[in-house]
């Protein structure tokens, strides 16, 4: 919970000045009613629009913050009064921020941080070659991070984040801005630590790629409160009925295909290019087997093709539904 | 915090300075910069007291101390010394208000680390040395010139001053500085820090009223920056006050640690963060 100072217009030069000595204040809740649980070797994507309480949540894990009420538990510990213990066992990145000396070699920042963590030499060394090998960053560790591409720089700062191998890592947008094989590779190395070394990840990111593919579970987050705790299967499941079917097809056999297909309860929209349907459809109005016979009987069928639908969808739908019931609610106060 | 982590930390302490130096390659020009302000900046000061010692040859003070031109050639080298090594060891304590309200603590609370002690040692700025040897070598010169009497034991106990004043002064601005948890920015403060070193640091502090003294001993220490290391190593009072100063001195950086202890971690708990 936080005081947040209102500006708000005031009209005549007394209010105005009164403003200006005392400012009004509003008291935002930043998360209410947050609970979950994380356990080892699970990487889970919190997610949510801006301003949802994301980065609060992870500022809060790391002790960076204290809840007003309520209780944090990083390693049953409380994260923010055992600060230095937890920051010895937990990794952070963040994709705004840097950790390294701007001006300064990479590797000088790496062994300050060998000596704060107490990381043993050879331990040291052995874990920074093998992780710039596969980062393919050996050749900037010798390097200024101003002198890095955004890309070079996030992949040095993930390794800083690493090298002292911490048991959690919160990444705070660790592939904003990047290009997507820089992306590919960040992601990529996620993995590997958090399957290889059982490394517990806790990912904030707007992208849904990475949340795809690093993430079993995912915690949507929206307006401070937590609208899902799932399985990412589970959220797909119980937020969209909709799947998107693709048809190959080579020609027809019957005359108004198009218009038999278009009008089945449940068909969401159709569109037809170069031999190939593309539909989505309503699961709950139509069962997917009903489309698949009404194509087969209609057309010459190639190949036929079902899909989910993408997360980035589904989120979006989720919170646009919401900010929809939201401006409702304000339009009808 | 554990025994051991601050055992910790200080082992840090070498690579914070070795960075700092690396910084300072990368800018080299910075350092012509500050070879050049302060060798300008002597000259001023030497004509300046040159004009007063004109005048006034010897200037007697309100208890045994009686500052001559070459008292005062010394004084001017030690605050120079103190203001380089101020400059290279606490830069960071003027960033302390900038983080919380600007930058963010963020990456600081995230390491194993004390924070204070993580911003000043990021912030050490190893340029500042430059006006230590400009200093050191003014020191040396009025010793020579003058021929003031000065002696390893009052060295020892003159750079013990200082560096403990040093600590006292500046653990104050510090707190000061934390202030910025509940005041947002408050750049004032540090200009009052810097009228108060530019205008008395550089002064024979014992020819000014008691009162004055008395507030710039105990409630903002800036004595101790020049005037009691000057005093010492010139050996112009006598052991038992040496000895009581410097014994103030580190009674006033226990207190101040202490105050900054407590305004930290309470500030921390209204710090908001910057962009969420």
């Amino acid at each position: 919970m936080y005081k947040k100072p209102l500006y708000r217009p005031r009209k005549g030069a007394a209010r105005r000045f009164v403003g200006f000595l005392k400012r009004e204040k509003q008291t935002i809740r930043a998360l209410d009613d947050v609970t979950f649980a994380i356990h080892p070797g699970e990487c889970v994507a919190l997610l949510g629009p801006n301003g949802a309480g994301k980065s609060t949540t992870v500022k809060l894990l790391s002790g960076i913050l204290h809840p007003t009420s309520g209780q944090v538990r990083l390693f049953g510990i409380d994260p923010y009064h055992n600060r230095i213990d937890c920051a010895m066992r937990y990794g952070v990145v963040f994709g705004q921020r840097t950790l390294l000396w701007t001006h300064v070699p990479v590797l000088e920042s790496l062994k300050l941080y060998q000596k704060m963590y107490d990381i043993p030499k050879p331990v040291f060394n052995e874990r920074l070659k093998e992780f710039a090998e596969i980062l393919d960053i050996e050749q900037h560790l010798h390097n200024a991070p101003r002198r890095l591409s955004l890309g070079e720089r996030m992949r040095c700062e993930i390794i800083a984040a690493l090298l002292h191998q911490p048991e959690v890592i919160f990444l705070d947008e660790p592939t904003v801005g990047l290009d997507v094989v820089a992306k590919k590779r960040i992601r990529d190395f996620i993995r590997r630590v958090n399957h290889e070394e059982n490394v517990t990840v806790l990912l904030c990111s707007h992208s849904m790629r990475d949340v795809e593919e690093l993430s079993d579970r995912i915690i949507l987050i929206s307006r401070g409160h937590i609208r899902f705790d799932g399985p990412k299967r589970q959220l797909k499941r119980q937020w969209s009925n909709e799947r998107k079917v693709k048809i190959l097809y080579k020609r027809a056999t019957t005359k108004g295909w198009k218009r038999q297909l278009q009008d089945l309860p449940g068909v969401i929209n159709l569109e037809v290019n170069n031999g190939q349907i593309t539909c989505r459809i309503n699961q709950t109005q139509i069962p997917i087997s009903v489309i698949l016979q009404t194509a087969m009987a209609l057309l010459e069928v190639d190949d036929i093709e079902v899909t989910e639908p993408n997360l980035e969808d589904i989120i979006r739908d989720i919170f646009g539904a919401e900010n929809r019931s939201l401006n409702q609610t304000m339009e009808a106060h | 915090m554990s025994y051991k982590d601050i055992i910790r930390q200080l082992r840090l302490l070498p690579e914070y300075i070795r960075i700092s130096f690396l910084q300072i390659a990368e800018n080299k020009i910075q350092l012509f910069g500050a070879f050049f302000t302060t060798s300008i900046n002597l000259v001023l000061y030497i004509l300046f007291w040159g004009v007063i010692t004109y005048q006034i040859p010897v200037l007697t003070g309100f208890g045994w101390v009686t500052w001559g031109q070459g008292e005062l050639t010394f004084l001017i080298g030690m605050t120079e010394v103190a203001w380089g090594f101020g400059a290279f060891a606490w830069m960071g304590i003027w960033q302390i208000h900038w983080y919380i309200t600007e930058i963010g603590i963020e990456t600081f609370q995230i390491r194993p680390a004390g924070s204070i002690y993580q911003i000043l040692a990021t912030s050490l700025w190893a340029g500042g040395l430059i006006q230590v040897v400009v200093g050191g070598i003014m020191l040396s010169l009025s010793v020579l010139t003058f021929g003031l009497i000065v002696t390893p034991f009052s060295i020892i106990l003159g750079v013990s001053a200082l560096l403990i004043g040093q600590a006292a002064l500046y653990l104050l601005w510090s707190c000061l500085c934390c202030l910025a948890f509940w005041i947002g920015k408050n750049e004032g403060i540090l200009t009052i820090s810097d009228a108060l070193e530019y205008n008395f640091a550089r002064m024979p502090i014992d020819i000014m009223p008691i009162g004055v003294q008395y507030f710039l001993l105990f409630v903002f220490p800036v004595i101790f920056i020049s005037t009691v290391p000057t005093m010492i190593i010139l050996n112009l009072i006598p052991l038992n006050f040496t000895l009581l100063y410097i014994g103030i001195a580190s009674l006033l950086v226990i207190i101040w640690l202490i105050f900054l202890r407590i305004i930290w971690s309470r500030g921390l708990k209204h710090y908001q963060p910057v962009g969420g």
